[in-house]
């Protein structure tokens, strides 16, 4: 997975990395859906992406990082 | 009509987290009033305030904080306390027997809730000019996030509401707990205030009401002086104070270590200016929480003053502790202690009801800080600088008056 998201990810909810696996569902996490909006709004704003909005909002690490990695621009973030 | 106890305190203020701390501060007057550099757009400016160093890292996990304003945070510390004090789990669902979670509700007050997020949004929108606001902006900001934090916290799902009575919001909040189990509508209550407003849109308009004290030469934690002559306004504070109330057959039945018994309120409104107090109205709400007690003045042994320091309120609440107490009021001992934890606004109320139980429970009355030469106008027992001896204290009371004309009065008694 991307290591900057990942990263973004770990710091900003104040979880390990390791805890971090594919298939964790963000509610294992500690997540629930405005905490996901929050997350997702932090990343348009770090990355300088606009992140369509979500008819069924992703529910495991694996699919909130296919939703955000195609958007990313190449290189490091801009901020 | 049934009976309330109190088994369980907890506070975090200027002066320490925890009601040991609290009362120790207050015991010796040792005032958490500073000086404190705040960033205005047009500089910093040194504002007097009773602040709190509070590191929430240790206390909640990150993902929750955000969720989370400053004054659900401190709500949610005192509120701990206070369960644990009151033996009662801070795990959601586990409840003793016999207290069910959907007879145990919230009761909170608060003054400005959650200003700091509302101040941070504005400052997004105006000042960084951005396009949109975080998600959360909402659930951070609304008075009842606090509520339902604590709530959530100990899964509480009986009665909750939240009151905003400006510097009597928490004294009304626990009043209006101690109704909600009295009348049956809840066997416990979690009730008492928070306030975190020290933003600089909330300053700014203090200042500009000309109530704020001004640094003293004594030093800046020496400027809120309640009822003294050189006394020159309030100081803003931040904190919470949280307590357990329950059903007194109740508490007893599990075997409860009750604290003292919440058996006295009433709350008046003066109906007649928006900022300046009314000694009838105040009186009113001394003489109707004695009725409601069922105890006569000569019953209550201290009584902890609403007392900002502000030049008209200690005045006024002079003259209206003189109309309810009447030839007794010379005699009874009071003291102020906001020169020491400052004003917490919504949150004071709940802090002052707990220093007067704690009060009743020690036998050692809490001075009035720095009241070294008292305002001749202010001329009662004003129990100066140092702690006083008070053995066999029966029954306390504490005033809160609001701007707004506001009057809440609360009395506990000996368990």
């Amino acid at each position: 997975m991307n290591s900057d998201l990942i990263n973004l990810f770990a710091e900003t909810f104040g979880i390990s990395e390791e805890k971090l696996l594919p298939d964790a569902t963000l509610e294992s996490l500690g997540l629930d859906s405005l905490a996901v909006i929050e997350f997702l709004f932090q990343i348009e704003d770090q990355f300088g992406i606009q992140i369509p909005d979500q008819a069924n909002p992703p529910r495991t690490l694996a699919e909130m990082v296919q939703l955000i990695e195609p958007l990313l621009p190449s290189g490091k973030p801009a901020a | 009509m049934r009976r309330v106890a109190i088994t369980g305190l907890g506070v975090i203020s200027a002066v320490g987290t925890g009601t040991s701390a609290f009362f120790q501060a207050l015991l010796s007057a040792r005032s958490g009033i500073r000086a404190v550099d705040i960033p205005f757009p047009t500089g910093p400016e040194s504002v007097l305030a009773g602040s709190i160093d509070f590191d929430p890292d240790p206390h909640f996990p990150r993902a929750r904080l955000l969720t989370m304003d400053r004054v659900s945070q401190f709500a949610l510390v005192a509120g701990r306390e206070a369960m644990a004090q009151a033996g009662l789990s801070a795990e959601p669902g586990a409840l003793p027997s016999g207290l069910a979670p959907e007879r145990f509700g919230v009761s909170l007050g608060t003054g400005s809730g959650g200003a700091g997020s509302t101040e941070a949004a504005y400052t997004a929108l105006l000042e960084q000019k951005v396009a949109r606001l975080r998600p959360m902006t909402v659930v951070l900001a609304m008075n009842n996030a606090i509520a339902a934090h604590v709530s959530m916290e100990f899964g509480l799902k009986g009665p909750s509401s939240t009151v905003s009575n400006a510097c009597a919001s928490s004294a009304t909040s626990i009043g209006e707990a101690f109704r909600q189990i009295r009348h049956g509508y809840a066997d416990a209550m979690l009730a008492g205030g928070s306030e975190a407003l020290l933003n600089r849109g909330t300053i700014k308009a203090w200042q500009a009401m000309h109530t704020l004290a001004k640094p003293h030469a004594g030093g800046a934690e020496t400027s809120c002086r309640p009822f003294s002559v050189d006394r020159t306004g309030l100081v803003l504070a931040e904190g919470a104070a949280m307590l357990v109330l329950e059903e007194w057959e109740s508490a007893k039945r599990r075997g409860a270590n009750i604290l003292a018994e919440l058996c006295g309120y009433a709350s008046t409104t003066d109906a007649h200016h928006l900022t300046q107090p009314d000694a009838q109205g105040q009186a009113r709400a001394m003489t109707l929480a004695l009725e409601d007690a069922k105890l006569q003045t000569s019953d209550i042994g201290y009584l902890n003053a609403h007392g900002t320091a502000t030049d008209v309120g200690d005045v006024v609440e002079t003259n209206a502790i003189k109309l309810a107490f009447q030839d007794l009021a010379a005699r009874l001992p009071i003291s102020s202690s906001k020169g020491v934890h400052g004003h917490a606004m919504g949150a004071a109320g709940a802090m002052e009801f707990i220093a007067s139980v704690m009060t009743l429970r020690a036998g050692q009355l809490p001075p009035t800080a720095f009241l070294e030469n008292p305002d001749p106008r202010c001329d009662l027992d004003y129990v100066p600088l140092t702690p006083r001896d008070a053995k066999g204290l029966r029954a306390v009371m504490s005033n809160s008056f609001a701007f707004g004309g506001s009057n809440a009065v609360l009395i506990a008694k000996s368990a």
